[in-house]
């Protein structure tokens, strides 16, 4: 039973390690790499740390909160689309859907109620100004 | 002295700038020829002085001058000639002055292939009226490199009192691989070239020339340009895929976006154009959308070296933003007017005649890409926003913009198939059943065994929207590349059967005969090869990660990497130390993988080392990667028997579909650029010719 127990506490522990690793930037300069795939000291020495604070029983968010503390909300790595955040998630769907009925409406309004273009130069008519600027550019 | 005489050219450049501009201005005023002559010359002039700037400085990096800031800065005595060079566009001022040399001699491209001798005003050209474009943007950047503004030294300074230093900083590790030659100087080339379309543009805004031959001009130049981005944005994915050890390609770093934007509106740009041509319509959009891709090559340029956005590519950054910002308004504020001017003159006599039209899919192709462009930029931007309404710093995750793209990529991936085949002015029903459904069909078909089999085989942390989203993005690739390939071998056998000869001599033939199109319809099955290289890559990629001792295994889906010797090798200017990897599948030992770190020690480098993954290709026909990276090294590497090594192995399915996508979008643009669209008869009024 205790062994069970014990194999299940691990897994959990793997299981937050690895939420931790996913969800913090590293700081050692390449920004946008997570812990879990960047490959320096500094990451190494991070996992570390954490390993140790979830064997002293911290939950995933208060270690994540005290490094986000300590080294700046830039280094978080998940944008939860919460609180303003929303803005961000929303605004780029609101740019699609408003430009798209830009582009339906200016296709609508480009729709010709009559063929104005036949009304003002018959085929005949065009022909005739073809003609004479042939001759005009002879002449020339 | 090779330096003075560099900082002196630069110092003349400037009025070399300032005089094409007043000349073919005023030349062109008062139709006075001698005036558009000396502006001419002086173009040429521009780029003769820039030359001998950029050779001075080349020069002086070969010679190892370390009295100049710019070169200790960038180079050292170790370093290999090949970096010695790149090291020209490696910082901020070099890279400035790279910049400059490829606008000036553009500029020079665009007065030989454009004018004609000076006999009389007619031959006064629309290229003319670009010049003064070119100029005042080249203006700008040689008021950068002078050193006048604040941020910006100029390259070719020396130490104050004559400090000359014994040895430079070298170069930065992470440059210093073969495909930083390349990379860098490619998406310069495609953001300069830009420049030349948003300058004719310019230039028939400013002599009122608003037919389509700024247009016809532009065409092959707007080509050029996208070609080159393209090449670039790969290259600047390999390098990232091969050094940086995350073993991904695209991370949407600022950096990364403000290449891929420009790109964007240059891939919306070139098929309105095309609008414009076949039934001249959208003139306004077609001159704001060429500005906005040459804008966002300069805000692109303002991202990289500002420092306003947190980047990977901070590699040459400082307080020059400020003065971008100004150039930029004032390039806005200057296309802003001349559309306003001469907005009666870009009326288009021609309307859309129906929602089922080429016409109209090709509006929809540009709402889609200026859309994303919008998307991406606010993106971009918001860690800017968000800090000025939260006070908190933070930065976009690269799944935040995975999450926004996918929609409108899809849809893209649609128009990409449908913008082709369907006919100009409306789409009638024999049009429909001749062109879209067998596609429509056959792909509907496609799309549900794929999903039926991407469920079956599902791994456990696969998501069902993963599946789905596979499922539509097979059902767009089957559609496009049926469509694509009917339409091919429609027109080939057609060929065939007209000159009697084989199918596949008249699929030749056909597109010989027609590169533009036949080229643009290479690119799409490019654009398709690679959304399957990146379903694959992006949807189903795998990490493990193992802390290894000597003779230990690491597993990813049924391979087994076998930890061996640990080696060291010396090179020139670093180290390079790793590990021997075997590699088993089934139990059967196929190939043996090197991953390493390679230590550099030139003076301002310190202990840096750089990543230097290993990566080898299996599966079928070798598309997917098996991808290693090693953590840090103990300390008494090689033997690592008591300290474990940490390893990072990544499974990539379909990951060299990527390459091979981009390969056939180059091979198809290439060959749409081949076709001349310049018409030969005279098209504009008031004596101004093109060319």
């Amino acid at each position: 039973m205790l062994v069970i127990l014990l194999q299940l506490s691990s897994q959990a522990n793997n299981d937050d390690l690895k939420q931790l690793l996913k969800s913090v930037y590293c700081y050692c300069g390449c920004s946008r790499e997570t812990i879990e795939v960047c490959v320096c000291g500094v990451a190494q020495e991070i996992e570390k740390k954490f390993k140790q604070e979830l064997a002293l029983e911290k939950t995933v968010d208060q270690i994540k909160s005290e490094y986000l503390a300590q080294h700046g909300s830039q280094f978080d790595a998940i944008m939860k689309a919460e609180g303003f955040n929303l803005v961000a998630y929303i605004t780029p769907f609101l740019f699609l859907v408003i430009s798209g009925l830009i582009a339906v409406i200016i296709i609508k309004n480009q729709k010709p109620k009559e063929d104005i273009t036949r009304s003002i130069v018959s085929d005949n008519e065009f022909g005739d100004l073809e003609e004479k600027i042939r001759q005009y550019r002879q002449q020339r | 002295m090779i330096a003075e005489i560099g900082q002196a050219t630069i110092w003349l450049a400037l009025f070399s700038c300032l005089w094409t501009i007043i000349a073919i201005a005023m030349g062109m005023r008062h139709r006075h020829l001698g005036a558009i002559q000396s502006g001419r010359n002086a173009t040429m002039a521009t780029f003769g002085l820039i030359s001998t700037a950029t050779l001075a400085l080349v020069y002086s990096f070969i010679m190892d001058d370390f009295a100049l800031l710019y070169v200790y800065e960038g180079s050292s005595l170790k370093q290999p000639l090949l970096y010695k060079v790149t090291a020209l566009w490696g910082k901020m001022s070099g890279s400035l002055l790279f910049w400059l040399w490829l606008l000036t001699f553009f500029s020079v491209m665009v007065v030989w292939q454009n004018q004609k001798p000076l006999a009389s005003t007619d031959n006064i050209s629309l290229a003319d009226s670009a010049l003064i474009t070119l100029s005042f943007v080249s203006f700008f950047f040689v008021l950068l490199v002078t050193g006048l503004i604040e941020g910006v030294r100029n390259p070719l300074a020396r130490f104050p009192w004559g400090v000359v230093k014994a040895d430079g900083l070298g170069m930065n590790p992470l440059l210093q691989t073969p495909s930083m030659a390349f990379h860098p100087p490619m998406l310069y080339v495609g953001f300069v070239s830009l420049t030349v379309p948003f300058a004719f543009a310019m230039g028939a805004l400013i002599s009122g020339n608003l037919s389509n031959l700024w247009l016809h001009l532009s065409r092959r130049w707007t080509m050029f340009s996208w070609i080159a981005l393209t090449v670039g944005i790969t290259l600047g994915g390999n390098w990232a895929y091969h050094e940086l050890g995350w073993g991904g390609y695209w991370a949407w770093d600022p950096v990364e976006n403000a290449s891929f934007m420009p790109w964007l509106l240059c891939s919306a740009y070139l098929h309105s154009a095309m609008i414009q041509e076949k039934r001249n319509m959208l003139k306004i959009w077609n001159i704001v959308l060429v500005s906005l891709a040459f804008g966002f090559t300069i805000l692109g340029t303002f991202i990289t070296r500002s420092g306003v956005i947190s980047s990977v590519h901070a590699f040459a950054q400082s307080q020059v933003g400020g003065f971008f910002v100004i150039f930029l308004l004032a390039l806005l504020t200057g296309t802003v007017i001349l559309i306003l001017l001469r907005r009666h003159q870009l009326r288009s006599p021609n309307r859309l005649e129906s929602l089922l039209s080429r016409e109209s899919a090709f509006v929809l192709n540009n709402w889609i890409l200026v859309a994303l462009t919008a998307m991406i930029l606010f993106g971009t931007l918001w860690p800017i926003i968000s800090e000025a309404v939260t006070q908190q710093k933070m930065a976009v995750p690269e799944a935040y913009f995975n999450q926004i793209v996918i929609i409108p990529g899809l849809i893209l991936l649609l128009l990409t198939g449908i913008g082709p085949l369907i006919s100009w002015k409306t789409l009638t029903r024999s049009n429909f059943n001749r062109v879209f459904a067998k596609p429509t069909a056959i792909s509907v078909i496609a799309a549900l065994i794929s999903l039926v089999i991407f469920y079956l085989y599902r791994e456990p942390d696969t998501s069902v929207s993963t599946i789905i989203l596979s499922a539509i993005c097979i059902l767009g690739a089957v559609f496009v590349l049926t469509a694509i390939l009917e339409e091919f071998y429609r027109g080939g056998k057609l060929r065939a059967k007209r000159n009697q000869i084989g199918l596949f001599l008249g699929m030749i033939r056909l597109l010989r005969h027609n590169k533009r199109r036949y080229g643009g319809y290479l690119v799409h099955i490019g654009i398709v090869i690679l959304y399957i290289g990146i379903m694959g890559s992006k949807g189903y990629d795998r990490l493990t990660t193992e802390s290894l001792t000597p003779g230990q295994a690491i597993k990813i889906r049924g391979y087994e990497l076998i930890a061996g010797e640990g080696f060291q090798q010396k090179h020139a200017n670093f180290d390079l130390s790793g590990v021997n990897f075997t590699v088993k599948k089934n139990g059967k030992v196929f190939d043996t993988m090197k991953p390493a770190r390679a230590f550099y020690f030139t003076a301002g480098q310190g202990d840096q080392d750089t990543i230097e993954s290993a990566i080898h290709h299996v599966g079928h026909m070798g598309l997917n990667n098996l991808y290693i990276a090693l953590g840090p090294l103990p300390s008494k590497f090689p033997n690592y028997t008591q300290e474990p090594i940490t390893v990072e192995v990544y499974h990539n399915p379909l990951i060299n579909l990527v390459w091979i996508g981009v390969a056939v979008m180059l091979i198809g643009g290439i060959i749409a650029i081949l076709e001349n669209t310049i018409p030969t008869t005279n098209l504009t009024p008031r004596g101004l010719s093109g060319v």
